[in-house]
């Protein structure tokens, strides 16, 4: 009798000999998606002072290679809200171009003057996500749905196993490392986003894109940002598209050998 | 020879000559702790509000005690993986509330909740919600009650008097078990061959119980800290209080 709980109910290797784990492996490819293939890099959203904004770089890379330089990932969806996602882009264009535009397209067809706000996007998104990670075929993204939700700035994230949670400050990927501690320094609480204007707030959003430019290699200068802001219950979405870093400064390289003008 | 001996090459079994299966992992932990103790018709259920992901903070302001309806005294909390145990609080939101209106406006006993939500883990059994669960409420007769769970439902339908979970577990029980089931506690002058009588604490002894039990856990474990959600249930109803723990 082996004492060990492990061993209990299985076939006695010394009658049976060892078991072979060959047999669990699958003969058929699983077509499920196992790992990202095309992907965008990093979110960067902060809310402030009457809003949200925004911003996603408009590279999709295929592993190291730089493939599509002109990919949004910002989406517009309804008339509260905007959905950032990094990580695969076909499923994120599933996600924006099938799911989230017959969402709309149902919702807004009642025409009974109610219109999806960003909390009812988030929790249709964050739904989706969940159940796709329970049937072992997730969406491989992070998404941050930001917007305008009855009279205040709504700022949240879900990734592929339906994590959600929500925050002042958010970022996606190599973000969440780089720039939530730039945001965080602007912006550590709830309380202080009463504090924060837009113009610190689209400040403070751009820095981040800049030192994610500087230190993310899957990232690229060029990127697109979108400010929600609201009053009340009337929301107005700017987007600044195509917009390539300002002010960039490789003074930092210089001292690194390797990277900047050093000859040996 | 271990593993871990020879660091640049890979044993010679594990030559890349079947194709690598990399296989998607359903499951996260997001830190964070929750504590339940039951006075005699009062009840504290606590949780701090950090949610990680690995080194990283996602948010300090994400709760994990759950009132399961706004006219009922059952209240949930949740800690493990994220999206399980938000899940699970829906689910069981949804069947109190269903109850209710099946039930000609009766609200769910909590010993009905407590059953219930065993047969909502154990029915996920083969692809378990990966959430430790502490339930409690008031009973007809207004006195406390407490359930803890583990993933795949697991209880005691006796229930119990005090309930700690979570990623701080390891460091809250056993502080539980000497303040609160006065463990290792004898009375003086018997020269350790008393021990001192269980009884109930008062309210706000509670209350201090669990406050310094999550300032320790804050000292010591990384994913723990930055609020901590404490909700009180008695007579009086449903009242929750909102303290700061280190952020660091």
């Amino acid at each position: 009798m082996n004492h060990l709980p492990e061993a209990w109910g299985r076939p006695r290797d010394d009658v049976y000999g060892a078991y072979d784990h060959s047999h669990l492996r699958p003969s058929m490819p699983n077509q499920h998606t196992q790992e990202p293939i095309v992907t965008g890099t990093s979110v960067v959203a902060l809310k402030y002072n009457g809003g949200v904004v925004i911003a996603a770089d408009n590279l999709a890379s295929y592993g190291s290679l730089a493939r599509f330089s002109n990919m949004e990932r910002l989406k517009q969806v309804g008339t509260h809200t905007v959905v950032g996602a990094s990580g695969d882009i076909s499923d994120m264009q599933y996600l924006f171009d099938t799911a989230l535009e017959d969402l709309v397209i149902k919702e807004e067809y009642q025409n009974d003057g109610h219109h999806l706000r960003a909390k009812h996007v988030y929790s249709y998104l964050s739904r989706v996500m969940y159940h796709r990670r329970n049937k072992f075929d997730p969406l491989w993204n992070v998404l941050l749905v930001a917007g305008w939700d009855d009279g205040k700035p709504f700022l949240a994230s879900t990734d592929l196993l339906g994590t959600t949670f929500s925050a002042p400050a958010l970022a996606s990927g190599f973000g969440a490392s780089l720039a939530v501690p730039l945001l965080r320094r602007v912006c550590p609480d709830e309380e202080s986003v009463a504090k924060i204007s837009r113009e610190r707030a689209i400040e403070a959003v751009e820095e981040c894109m800049k030192v994610l430019f500087y230190r993310d290699a899957r990232s690229t200068n060029k990127y697109t940002m979108a400010i929600v802001s609201g009053e009340d219950n009337k929301v107005d979405i700017e987007w600044k598209k195509d917009v390539e870093l300002q002010k960039q400064s490789w003074k930092f390289a210089e001292e690194i050998r390797g990277y900047g003008a050093q000859i040996v | 020879m271990s593993l871990f001996a020879s660091p640049s090459y890979p044993p010679v079994g594990y030559a890349a000559s079947a194709p690598r299966q990399h296989a998607f992992n359903p499951y996260t932990d997001n830190g964070g702790s929750i504590i339940g103790i039951a006075g005699d018709d009062f009840l504290i259920m606590a949780g701090d509000t950090r949610h990680t992901s690995g080194y990283n903070i996602n948010s300090r302001t994400e709760k994990k005690v759950f009132r399961l309806s706004e006219d009922s005294t059952l209240v949930l909390a949740t800690v493990g993986f994220g999206a399980d145990a938000k899940d699970i609080a829906e689910t069981m939101r949804l069947a109190v509330n269903d109850f209710k209106f099946q039930h000609n406006l009766k609200n769910m006993t909590v010993q009905a909740a407590a059953q219930y939500l065993f047969t909502v883990l154990y029915g996920n059994r083969f692809f378990p919600k990966y959430a430790y669960c502490i339930l409690g409420g008031l009973d007809k007769d207004g006195k406390a009650r407490l359930y803890s769970y583990d993933p795949v439902g697991s209880y005691s339908k006796e229930g119990e008097r005090r309930a700690a979970a979570g990623a701080a577990s390891s460091l809250i029980v056993p502080f539980l078990d000497n303040q609160v089931e006065f463990k290792n506690q004898y009375v003086p002058g018997t020269n350790f061959t008393v021990e001192r009588e269980v009884e109930y604490l008062p309210v706000d002894k509670v209350k201090k119980l669990v406050k310094d039990a999550f300032t320790s856990a804050t000292e010591r474990h990384i994913e723990v800290g930055d609020g901590l959600q404490l909700v009180t249930i008695s007579k009086d109803g449903y009242q929750e209080e909102l303290f700061e723990l280190k952020k660091d």
